[in-house]
């Protein structure tokens, strides 16, 4: 079976949304600093409630956040 | 709400616990049913905020991993055929809180958060047991003295992330100091106490900046 990947680009969509830090964004979802930093590293897999929370602080879609790919 | 009535039925037990400790064993034991409050009182006062999801994860990883340890030092106890009296069996109440607490750290927070919490909380509960033992005397006050130096070290190692290697050696130092009476409770007790947070510090050395 294949591995799937969770890959975000909360980052990308942070400077667009005004350079959001990870601090603000954490304080605006609820969660941990150290939460944010590990999902935009790939580490943690968010929750579908946490990552709608996400997007709707960048103003964008859960869809253009997260995207599923084949891994190795 | 199964969830809340779990929770409920373990507070219940817990205080339970204590009280019949308290008052058969230690009254130093009702510490441990005050202990069911103080999260709840500490997030109520806005102190402390909920875990999040990725640290309730850890919560629930740190305690499987504590019940680990916690059942390999039962274990070793056995096999020691330590003889425990009825005063030492706090350790097997102390131990799984302190190996819990100190692995949740070291998953969950960064590096400095984790040499703050657990290292001043290591000093702050070695400094209570030697006022425990001696009261306020020139003893009480030599004896600390090892305490405040490892404060130093905790404080200095926050800054100074090789300074946390310090702890594995300070492990190796004081470990044959009580090996040699390790069938001893109170040796055993204490052993188990110190080295657990000082290799969790000690491991903070390895774990990456965010």
């Amino acid at each position: 079976m294949r591995v799937m990947i969770l890959k975000n680009r909360i980052k990308e969509f942070r400077v667009k949304a005004g350079n959001i830090t990870q601090e603000k964004l954490a304080r605006e979802t609820g969660v941990s600093r150290q939460t944010i930093v590990y999902i935009e590293k790939g580490k943690f897999n968010p929750s579908v409630k946490l990552a709608m929370k996400i997007a709707r602080v960048l103003n964008c879609k859960v869809e253009d956040l997260f995207t599923l790919e084949a891994g190795d | 709400m199964r969830n809340h009535m779990l929770i409920l039925l373990f507070n219940i037990c817990v205080i339970a616990s204590a009280m019949f400790l308290a008052l058969t064993v230690h009254s130093l034991f009702a510490v441990i049913g005050l202990g069911v409050f103080l999260f709840p009182l500490l997030r109520m006062a806005n102190i402390l905020r909920d875990l999040d999801e990725r640290e309730r994860a850890l919560d629930g990883l740190s305690a499987k991993i504590a019940l680990g340890f916690s059942m390999t030092i039962a274990l070793l106890a056995v096999a020691l055929k330590i003889d425990f009296q009825s005063r030492d069996v706090f350790v097997f109440f102390l131990f799984p809180l302190i190996a819990k607490a100190s692995i949740f750290f070291a998953l969950a927070k960064p590096r400095e958060t984790v040499m703050k919490y657990v290292g001043r909380t290591l000093v702050c509960l070695y400094l209570f047991f030697v006022i425990l033992s001696h009261g306020v005397s020139l003893t009480t006050l030599i004896e600390s003295l090892p305490g405040l130096g490892i404060l130093a070290l905790v404080e200095l190692s926050i800054k100074w992330r090789w300074l946390s290697t310090a702890f594995f050696v300070l492990a190796v130092l004081i470990s044959p100091m009580f090996l040699e009476n390790v069938d001893k409770p109170g040796a055993f007790i204490t052993f188990v106490i110190l080295i657990t947070p000082m290799l969790v510090m000690g491991s903070t050395f390895f774990k990456k900046e965010e």
